[in-house]
């Protein structure tokens, strides 16, 4: 039928248009839930972690501490030793030293060995001039000795009484010692 | 159409409001709560192991008994001079021939200004009597004492008598704690 006032056409509203209201509902949701996931987690986090501090509080019990305390104080007992070995200095081997190069016509009597300063004075009797500096030649060109110098020399009865003074390399006598 | 557009706008303002005030704040607390958890583990990861190996290292100074008792004889914690005088007794009397005439001790790591060592030093004077040879072997024992003992001076000159004995002046230094 053919009207001749036409109506007005309702207007359709879009799909979109009508749902949208509903995704910004949902938008709030999804935020609310998220917030309760991020907390529930956050609260589980927290648990464990108290977890670990009491575990890691529990670790270190007394008998831990004792033997950590006991280790430390060996090793630096070790260290100590290692480090008065080093600066050791064997007086024997001096003595050693000293029997293999005396001259034949040279007779010591006396020694004053000062391990402290790596200096020895050695008082002896020589029959003559030529045995004495080939002794302290001796002394010069070994490698245990640093250097060797004549301190006094006194005539007596037809001897010489001399003194010598020898300095040693601070870390000579435990090398010849080894060798 | 109105009334959808306004519930839009609160909605979306209500999520961005709890958004920005509630969810981010928690986020970036749980992250930093996470850090130290990680944190946490490793330190007692780190615990773990320096127990298993600390425990170890017991377990083997243990089994190296004579070692350690060595090394504590060496540098005892007590200076226990009357001990090493009677070691320095038997070591000249009985093993070596030599003669213990006279004997003075002190602690020179007292008198030592701004010293670095945790340990203490004692010096000891000996005076003693008897052959070369002895005084040698005097020496050997000292040298290969359990105890630590450096000979740090000597002084003696031969007899005018040749049935004498010669006197030696020995200065030895001895560590303790």
């Amino acid at each position: 039928m053919v009207q001749v006032i036409p109506k007005a056409s309702a207007k359709k509203e879009s799909g979109i248009k009508k749902i949208l209201p509903w995704f910004s509902f949902l938008l709030v949701f999804i935020v609310i839930f998220l917030y309760l996931i991020t907390n529930n987690k956050f609260n589980n986090t927290e648990i464990l972690l108290g977890e670990v501090r009491q575990e890691i509080s529990a670790g270190q019990s007394q008998r831990y501490k004792d033997v950590e305390q006991d280790i430390l104080t060996f090793k630096a007992k070790i260290d100590d030793i290692a480090g008065l070995l080093e600066n050791r200095k064997k007086l024997s081997s001096f003595f050693s030293f000293l029997e293999v190069f005396v001259h034949p016509n040279v007779y010591f009597t006396s020694l004053e060995l000062d391990m402290n300063n790596s200096q020895a004075k050695l008082g002896g009797i020589s029959n003559d001039f030529v045995s004495l500096g080939q002794q302290i030649l001796a002394f010069e060109k070994d490698r245990f000795i640093e250097d060797a110098e004549l301190e006094s020399v006194k005539l007596e009865g037809g001897e010489i009484q001399f003194f010598i003074q020898i300095y040693l390399p601070s870390d000579k006598t435990d090398e010849k010692d080894s060798r | 159409m109105k009334y959808s557009i306004i519930i839009i706008a609160i909605s979306v303002t209500i999520s961005i409001i709890l958004g920005l005030f509630l969810l981010k704040p928690k986020y970036e607390e749980l992250n930093d709560l996470q850090s130290q958890l990680r944190q946490k583990n490793i330190e007692l990861e780190n615990q773990n192991k320096y127990a298993q190996l600390l425990f170890s290292i017991e377990r083997s100074l243990e089994e190296k008994r004579d070692l350690v008792t060595k090394i504590n004889s060496a540098l005892p914690a007590d200076p226990d001079i009357p001990s090493l005088l009677n070691f320095l007794k038997e070591s000249t009397a009985d093993q070596t021939g030599m003669s213990l005439l006279d004997v003075s001790w002190q602690e020179i790591s007292l008198s030592r200004e701004g010293r670095k060592e945790r340990f203490k030093e004692y010096s000891l004077r000996l005076q003693l009597s008897g052959s070369y040879v002895a005084f040698k072997n005097f020496l050997y024992v000292l040298e290969r004492s359990s105890r630590l003992i450096n000979v740090i001076h000597s002084e003696f000159s031969m007899p005018t008598e040749e049935n004498e004995p010669i006197f030696f002046d020995v200065i030895l230094k001895v560590y303790s704690y």
